[in-house]
């Protein structure tokens, strides 16, 4: 017999259970779609401009409108396939397309703020008489170069916002000057909701649009021996969908890895090799950092021989920039199985250790973590040695900002390669 | 399918009649269910939570699973308030929280605290690569319902968290500050009854929806946006 106790047991225990299954069924919000124009947008009807046409765009520009959401100045730059403009709030930035239309220049895509989820589309127009005419045909600048246009305020909505952005100058010799932006993980963490997921082939091809020309990778070894990219130790939901498989990801064969083991955003875990011959033939990107992230003895060897590979590859390309890449060494036991490989110093290399074990293996870089400063005695000495050194993993907009004014780091390891770009081009 | 063997586990747990008594009136009474206590009375529970991180931001499968542990103190005060002391830790994450509450009898069975809380928290870790700290202070204004169903007690509670100030700390470098934001909110359920003998439990849920959640504050430190994180508490009073 049911009584008036048990039906108020019932009743809370209901609504208990009710909130934890509510809770359970709670998906991380990692998967932010891209916001895209219909059919193509205006695009579809523009006719294609050269890369030279685009780059009288770099420069430094003033935000007349759009304040709010993008600062008082951005940065453009023709970055991989797309022209980027950098922006500092909220490691915000637009990546854009382009066309033109009778000396009208079009310009169309989103933009992204990528702290957060905050996203919209973007459309700008540079009227002929306002640089249009520059761009599209030979000429002198004119006076005032003005990008004018919308942009949404959500990812669904239309663009409705003004955004005014004005010619300030062009790019100084210092901002030009070489300098390794290295995207973590292939381009970014997948959880600041970056298109593809991270250590990826998909994400390595459009790395270049976020301002990289580097990239760090990270490498595992499989059961049966075949180097592949992933970070964790472990098959981990915050990378992998829910499958089957539980446990350390070098524990299985790797066929057993690729068919089973879906990335989150629906990639797979791409070979070493794969993964570049990817950058080495479908991207400029001139330096990669593989990140040796297994202790398991023999994958430093797998390595050198597809880094030779891949860049003979790279060599081939009429005009590529050469691509350099090197083992990274993080610990002192993969120092050691490096410093046991038959000539160490003949391997191009990279070590976070000691700036003596960078000497001593021959290493290419030394890479010091960010938090210990900017040591500029030690990256001078290195420097003067012929090592070159970059920090990591460095994403503080204040300290990128101080580490790019006042020390002498070749390059900066970073999840937002936008805004190390950005404090970089604003020299 | 892991949280649905919870909900059902949990309305087992909760439908089971062997064992209960009466939870209101004895001398070992509720621990989260806002009742009157005489000035001067007090009573001690001590509390094991089991958070499940944001995925997203979890790098390791098994890192910060530990339960964070609770010792939960009331004290009477005049005039129907109520003094609260939390200490919470999970070893390398200790979270020290004191606030006052007024009790209203709503009705004979309803009651309910109105308050607010500060929190300063401590979190630090020096092992390996690792030698990074947190200092952080929230002001959490809150409000708990509860109803009395004489062998059991329901109590909703909603929490507001204002982060007064927070400070990262890698080696000797202040890596980030921030002051006065809003966090975001905590909604709570707790259900609790007296099993075995006089003995208090108190089972719960609470949804935390925040931006600076202090037990990933080694994670994700640039971040700005809200983190869903809920927890499964467990409690007795001792």
């Amino acid at each position: 017999m049911i009584t008036s106790r048990s039906w108020s047991r019932l009743l809370a225990s209901t609504i208990l259970a009710a909130v934890v299954a509510l809770a359970g069924g709670c998906a991380e919000d990692v998967l932010l779609d891209i916001p895209e124009f219909r059919n193509g947008g205006f695009l579809s009807q523009t006719k294609p401009l050269t890369r030279e046409a685009l780059s009288k765009l770099d420069g430094v520009w003033r935000v007349k409108s759009g304040r709010d959401r993008f600062g008082d100045s951005v940065a453009i730059r023709v970055s991989g396939d797309r022209v980027t403009i950098y922006a500092r709030p909220n490691v915000s930035y637009l990546v854009l397309e382009s066309g033109y239309l009778d000396s009208v220049v079009f310009l169309e895509g989103y933009w992204r703020e990528q702290v957060n989820a905050n996203t919209g589309l973007v459309r700008l127009i540079l009227p002929r008489d306002a640089g249009g005419g520059f761009v599209v045909s030979d000429g002198e600048r004119p006076p005032v170069m003005r990008l004018q246009g919308t942009y949404g305020q959500e990812s669904n909505s239309n663009p409705d916002t003004d955004l005014v952005l004005e010619y300030v100058r062009p790019f100084s010799a210092k901002a030009l000057a070489p300098f390794a932006v290295i995207a973590h993980r292939g381009g970014g963490r997948t959880a600041d909701r970056i298109p593809y997921s991270e250590n990826t082939v998909e994400l390595l091809r459009i790395a270049e649009r976020y301002g990289s020309n580097a990239v760090e990778i990270d490498v595992r070894l499989s059961s049966d021996g075949v180097p592949f990219l992933y970070h964790d130790g472990e098959i981990n939901p915050r990378l992998v969908r829910r499958g089957a498989l539980v446990g350390p990801t070098e524990n299985y064969p790797y066929g057993v890895l690729r068919q089973y083991a879906t990335l989150i955003r629906g990639e797979h875990m791409p070979t070493l090799e794969e993964a570049l011959n990817a950058i080495a033939t479908q991207t400029t990107i001139q330096f990669v950092y593989l990140d040796t992230k297994t202790e398991n003895a023999g994958l430093i060897a797998k390595m050198v021989p597809l880094m030779a590979s891949a860049k003979a590859a790279a060599d081939a390309i009429p005009g590529r920039p050469p691509l350099v890449m090197l083992v990274g060494m993080p610990t002192q036991a993969v120092y050691d199985e490096f410093m046991q490989l038959p000539n160490p110093q003949q391997v191009p290399s990279l070590c976070e250790l000691e700036l003596d074990q960078a000497r001593a293996a021959g290493s290419l870089v030394w890479a010091p973590r960010w938090t210990l400063g900017t040591q500029n005695d030690k990256v001078l000495q290195a420097q003067a040695e012929g090592i070159a050194a970059v920090t990591w993993t460095l994403d503080i907009d204040e300290f990128i900002e101080q580490f790019i004014r006042d020390g002498h780091f070749n390059g900066i390891l970073t999840n937002y390669p936008t805004l190390v770009t950005y404090h970089r081009l604003m020299q | 399918m892991k949280h649905l063997l919870w909900a059902v586990t949990l309305s087992i747990l909760c439908w089971q009649p062997l064992y209960a008594q009466s939870v209101i009136g004895t001398t070992a009474g509720p621990m989260q269910y806002p009742e009157a206590l005489s000035p001067g009375d007090t009573k001690v529970s001590l509390e094991m939570a089991f958070l499940k991180m944001p995925e997203a931001t979890v790098e390791a499968a098994d890192t910060y699973r530990w339960p964070a542990w609770t010792l939960d103190l009331f004290v009477g005060l005049p005039e129907n308030f109520v003094a609260e002391g939390r200490l919470t830790t999970q070893f390398i994450n200790w979270h020290l929280q004191a606030g006052l509450k007024w009790q209203w009898a709503a009705a004979d069975r309803l009651r309910a605290y109105i308050g607010a809380d500060y929190a300063y928290f401590i979190g630090g870790i020096g092992a390996g690569a690792f030698d990074n700290s947190n200092r952080s202070s929230f002001a959490t204004p809150n409000v708990s319902l509860g109803y009395d169903f004489q062998d059991l007690a329901l109590t909703l509670k909603g929490e507001a968290s204002f982060l007064l100030s927070k400070t990262d700390r890698a080696g000797e470098i202040t890596t980030t500050q921030s002051t006065n934001e809003f966090n975001g909110v905590t909604g709570s359920v707790y259900l609790e009854q007296v099993f075995w003998g006089q003995t208090q439990f108190l089972i719960g849920f609470r949804a935390n929806y925040l931006k600076f959640v202090y037990q990933q504050w080694l994670l994700f430190p640039t971040t700005d946006t809200y983190y869903f994180v809920p927890e499964f508490v467990l409690g007795v009073r001792l």
